[in-house]
């Protein structure tokens, strides 16, 4: 018999057992089998099959299976040293939707597979689609909202959307809260999205969120405002948000790279410098070549003036 | 007080910065991204927002 139709026969027995609500058995006879696959050495067997069974329980509701069969498929594509691609990337994809967010390791799930990205791809931080699905899935959970937040940074187009929609719900959200009174604390949102790209040097992603992000702001609070264009670059000039302006010439001045220009930014808006000083240093530092002072260490300091310097 | 010494108000320095960020084409253009294979680091971890999110309260029109 072909390792084909060997495959197909396993899968129809296994079919036969999740209908039956046999799970157990179901769970048990795949993975022996999956086993063999893998000492054999026939490892694009041992995936299909493991990934038609994880598809399966999950389909079924049976998480516990479902996840157990995800991590040992990230055992196969480790021993098997499959490369972050198109095809070994959309069968994470396609397993990754259909896992409950209430499933208890979901987090263990999503590092798992980022992890497997960061080992066998391109990127230091994992791969971008799995990223835009892992950020979007965390979310719909409730209380990874950080981790989604660094995924949907690190993600696509659809993840730029995502985290936009992110800050603003959460703008609302606060605001509400308050009672839907007083001045909504717009800048600690919109700094995000705009710091974010920036330390990544995304800067089209950043206009895309400043643009967006100050439209639903403007649409829905009516802030006094003036807009500007000048040579290309609008701007939306607040009255009372300082910040808000700031955060935009900070933008333009990354994309100039002037050194000058951006050292008289932080001298003209000296409060709003003082507030994000630590991530105006690394700005300064990947934009300007600004090296940042040394972090001083008393004790090291005091001991290396005793031992005259040769600490 | 010389007049090197007035801080000119808001309007007047984003003008004239204005004016001279956008003078020549600007080193990284609008649509610039750094592929993500490129990118070591992640820049600064910005502190937690002071409200706790509640994800389960979803909006369906964001914007609105």
């Amino acid at each position: 018999m072909s390792s084909n139709a060997k495959l197909t026969k396993t899968l129809q027995r296994f079919e036969t057992r999740i209908a039956a609500g046999d799970y157990y058995e179901a769970h048990q006879t795949l993975r022996t089998i999956a086993n063999r696959f893998v000492r054999a050495k026939a490892y694009g067997d041992a995936i299909d099959l493991i990934t038609e069974g994880a598809l399966s329980f999950l389909k079924v509701k049976q998480g516990g299976s479902g996840t157990d069969l995800i991590f040992y498929l990230l055992e196969v594509y480790d021993v098997a040293e499959i490369k972050a691609d198109d095809t070994s990337v959309s069968r994470l994809v396609q397993i990754l939707v259909n896992v409950d967010v209430s499933e208890p390791n979901i987090k263990d799930v999503i590092v798992g597979m980022n992890n497997w990205s960061v080992k066998f791809g391109d990127c230091k931080f994992g791969d971008p689609y799995l990223h835009s699905v892992m950020g979007k899935k965390l979310l719909e959970s409730d209380q990874y909202v950080y981790e989604a937040e660094r995924y949907l940074l690190l993600g696509t187009d659809d993840s730029l959307q995502k985290y936009i929609e992110l800050m603003w719900d959460w703008l609302l959200q606060e605001y509400e809260s308050n009672g839907s009174t007083g001045n909504p604390n717009v800048s600690a949102y919109f700094s995000r999205l705009i710091l974010n790209y920036l330390f990544i040097s995304n800067i089209s992603f950043a206009y895309e969120a400043k643009e967006k992000f100050l439209t639903f702001y403007i649409n829905k609070f009516s802030p006094k405002y003036e807009k500007v264009d000048k040579n290309g670059f609008i701007m939306y000039l607040f009255e009372d948000y300082k910040d808000l302006n700031f955060l935009q010439l900070l933008l333009l001045v990354c994309q100039t790279k002037n050194k000058e220009l951006f050292l008289s930014l932080k001298r003209f808006y000296s409060e709003e410098s003082s507030k994000y000083a630590s991530e105006l240093a690394f700005l300064g530092q990947e934009y300007f070549n600004i090296v940042a002072p040394k972090q001083s260490n008393f004790l090291q300091d005091m001991m290396s003036g005793f031992l005259g310097g040769s600490l | 007080m010389s007049i090197e010494n007035i801080q000119p108000t808001e309007l007047e320095f984003v003008s004239r910065f204005l004016t001279l960020a956008t003078l020549s084409e600007p080193v990284f253009s609008k649509d610039y991204q750094k592929p993500l294979q490129e990118v070591t680091s992640l820049g600064v971890a910005l502190p937690g927002l002071r409200y706790k999110y509640e994800p389960s309260r979803v909006r369906k029109n964001a914007g609105s």
